[in-house]
């Protein structure tokens, strides 16, 4: 993830070429510039997660996991539940990843993720207090990457929505005394919207949709845009020192939005499969 | 007070005293990595990744006649009932120590002078035995990076529950039960590699222990040797390339 | 079928299997001495030559990591001294190399056949160079551009940074005009990273 030890002449050379020939509308892996990966996801792998997540974009891979436990409200949301999303890109994952705390493309990727999940409503917050101001539930969301081949945007993203959608919680009530007690019952989270992340990049004058690492290591510009079922877009960001000019932006969104409606069957699959294991 | 052998003589996940729990390993699950292994003992889920040789970062710690072994062990956050938080812990960190330990001398680490082998664990889900079953999983994973090894390393644990020695501990025997005695050996070589000890037993059930954990990594080995020989010539039929 | 099943799995060797006795076999690639054994330190297929009396196993891992002599390597100068240059490499025998390694280049030519001796700016810091693998002795890369494909294949001006054209065995600034020295490759500004 990080770009320490890359030659900055190699890439620009490697650029170059890649720039030519995507001049001719192709790239490294024979994709279109409009072709996403084969995305595969599979949920419920860990069994001692509330809910959990493995996702392969291309050779990109990544698993989520989900923890709810109960924790204090912020002060300024004392009637919504907490939620935590995390990654790491784990040393495992790539020649250039390096042991140690989330360094600032982890904790970037962690919270374009979440901002994409927390804007898209997509859990309902406010159903997760159990007494209001001082308990409620906190879900936590850890993603690992195993393997780094470009787009960690979207392949954490399908993760982490994946494993929250999937994840279920013994349910919990307040008796009398006013202790946390827990039922028999368990119960899905509070789901209300299920986001879809779709990041384009910019090489040169062309829009790529899901950049390898490859195409990542000579991109000029990278945008990532979330969107809920109704086409309404509810999270995004722009990435690397490059620009984008205002017929990009448009034209991005565009490409993503309908992107987002391929993606979402996808992600509809992996998490209806679930349901009957 | 749990009740961990039924009075069948069996345990309760309905295993006998001397049976290990269901195991998988495959080979080369990481595009990335050098080497790399996936393990599946009992509901334990890890991922083992090896870089190297490579250069050494910082160049001062490099040693002129031989590489320098580095190994994380590391869980998940959700690999664990309640939420682990991300950064290692001491546990994680002495688990590393003799994990590393436990596979240098099966490496023949003068043929790689002035460089860095790298081995990373990543414990996706953990049951009883995680560090026997990750040094066998790194074992596998440096046999796939082509690492110049002189033997292959593979771990179990034994134990005694309920008063009597069994093998291969899951979670809930490790925690309830009197003593775990997690061994790494080279199956070839006959040499010990990991020895650690935890909790009361007689010197005759500690020999016991001790033996039937050895008989226990030999089926181990086993397992190690179809997952390289299946990832290399191909499963079933030979002569496959 | 169950007998030739049985013979090819024999052939298949992971690290730590006995191969021979010393008596009978010398060991070579793939093994090592172990008291009176030959064994295996890799998976791959043990090959025995009953003439040479000698046993190796034939490795099936994908690539190699480190560079070995005879290879050609693609490298970026990251600093010169004196009569030396520091190469970082990245690709090895055309394939890219992550392992981070740096070679040691001499700046001076063993080639005497050469006519050009001024040797002072033979490469800059920041170019990609291509190169030979000569040595590795005291486990130092040591690299060699002295053949003809060997050498600078990519550099900027190191008066004003800007895009160089090939003059003979000189470069000159397209943009400033300055003139400077390189050992350029035969394919200098038509190489292609992969």
């Amino acid at each position: 993830m990080s770009a320490v030890k890359r030659s900055m002449v190699v890439e620009r050379l490697r650029k170059d070429q890649m720039v030519e020939l995507l001049s001719k509308e192709k790239r490294l892996d024979n994709r279109g510039l409009l072709d996403l990966r084969n995305i595969v996801i599979e949920t419920g792998v860990i069994e001692r997660a509330s809910g959990s997540a493995k996702v392969q974009v291309g050779n990109t891979q990544v698993i989520a996991g989900v923890k709810i436990e109960t924790g204090e409200p912020f002060p300024d949301t004392p009637d919504k539940g907490l939620l935590v999303v995390n990654a790491e890109v784990l040393p495992l994952a790539s020649a250039y990843a390096e042991p140690g705390p989330p360094d600032e493309d982890a904790i970037e990727l962690a919270r374009v993720v979440d901002r994409g999940v927390r804007e898209s409503k997509m859990i309902d917050l406010s159903k997760l207090i159990l007494i209001p101001g001082r308990k409620v539930h906190a879900v936590f969301v850890d993603v690992n990457v195993l393997n780094v081949d470009g787009n960690l945007f979207d392949a954490t993203s399908y993760a982490t929505v994946a494993s929250i959608a999937t994840a279920k919680m013994p349910k919990l009530f307040v008796d009398q005394n006013g202790q946390i007690k827990r039922t028999e019952e368990i119960i899905p989270l509070p789901i209300k919207s299920i986001p879809v992340s779709v990041t384009l990049a910019r090489i040169g004058d062309v829009l790529l949709v899901d950049p390898t690492s490859e195409e990542e290591a000579v991109m000029d510009a990278r945008i990532t845009l979330v969107f809920d079922e109704e086409d309404n877009v509810c999270a995004g960001q722009k990435g690397q020192p490059g620009t984008l000019n205002f017929d990009q932006v448009k034209l991005a969104a565009n490409i993503a939005k309908v992107k987002a409606r391929e993606v979402r069957k996808i992600i509809l699959g992996g998490i209806t499969k679930d349901a009957k294991g | 007070m749990v009740e961990l052998i039924n009075e069948k003589g069996l345990r309760i996940d309905g295993r006998g005293v001397d049976e290990l729990r269901p195991l998988r390993i495959e080979v080369g699950v990481l595009k990335n990595a050098d080497g790399s292994s996936y393990i599946e003992m009992g509901k334990n889920k890890i991922v083992a990744a090896v870089y190297g040789p490579k250069e050494v970062h910082p160049k001062h710690l490099a040693l002129p006649d031989r590489s320098v072994l580095r190994c994380r062990y590391h869980m998940a956050p959700f690999s664990v009932d309640v939420r682990k938080p991300p950064q290692p812990s001491r546990r994680e960190i002495e688990i590393s120590k003799v994990i590393r330990e436990a596979l240098e001398p099966a490496l023949i680490l003068e043929e790689y002078p002035r460089t860095a082998i790298n081995i990373y664990l990543e414990v996706l889900q953990a049951d009883g035995g995680s560090r026997c079953a990750g040094i066998t999983a790194s074992a596998v994973a440096l046999a796939d990076a082509g690492i110049s090894m002189r033997d292959m390393v593979v771990a179990c644990a034994a134990g005694k529950i309920s008063g009597q020695v069994v093998i291969d501990l899951d979670d809930t025997e490790d925690k309830e039960g009197d003593a775990d005695l997690p061994i790494a050996i080279m199956p070839n070589l006959n040499q010990v590699t990991l020895f650690q000890l935890d909790g009361i037993m007689a010197p005759e059930e500690f020999e016991k222990a001790f033996n039937m954990a050895v008989s226990a990594c030999h089926q181990i080995y086993e397992v190690q040797r179809e997952a390289l020989i299946d990832k290399y010539f191909g499963k079933g039929e030979a002569g496959e390339e | 079928m169950l007998e030739r099943h049985s013979v090819e799995r024999l052939k298949k060797t992971i690290p730590g299997d006995r191969l021979a006795v010393i008596e009978e076999f010398s060991p070579s690639e793939g093994t090592y001495i172990d008291r009176d054994a030959i064994r295996a330190t890799k998976v791959g297929v043990k090959n025995y030559d009953l003439k040479k009396k000698e046993v190796k196993i034939e490795v099936l891992q994908k690539t190699r990591k480190m560079a070995m002599v005879g290879d050609s390597v693609i490298g970026q100068v990251e600093a010169t001294q004196s009569n030396t240059a520091n190469v970082r490499i990245y690709y090895i025998n055309d394939k890219r190399s992550l392992g981070g390694f740096t070679g040691m280049l001499l700046l001076k030519s063993d080639n005497h056949h050469r006519r050009d001796r001024k040797k002072s700016i033979m490469l800059k810091s920041g170019d990609i160079i291509r190169a030979r693998v000569t040595s590795y002795t005291n486990a130092i890369i040591h690299l060699s551009i002295d053949e003809n494909e060997n050498g600078v294949i990519y550099t900027t001006c190191s008066s004003c940074g800007g895009l160089i054209r090939r003059l003979n065995q000189v470069v000159e600034c397209v943009d400033c005009g300055f003139v400077e020295d390189r050992k350029l490759a035969a394919d200098f500004g038509r190489a292609h990273l992969k």
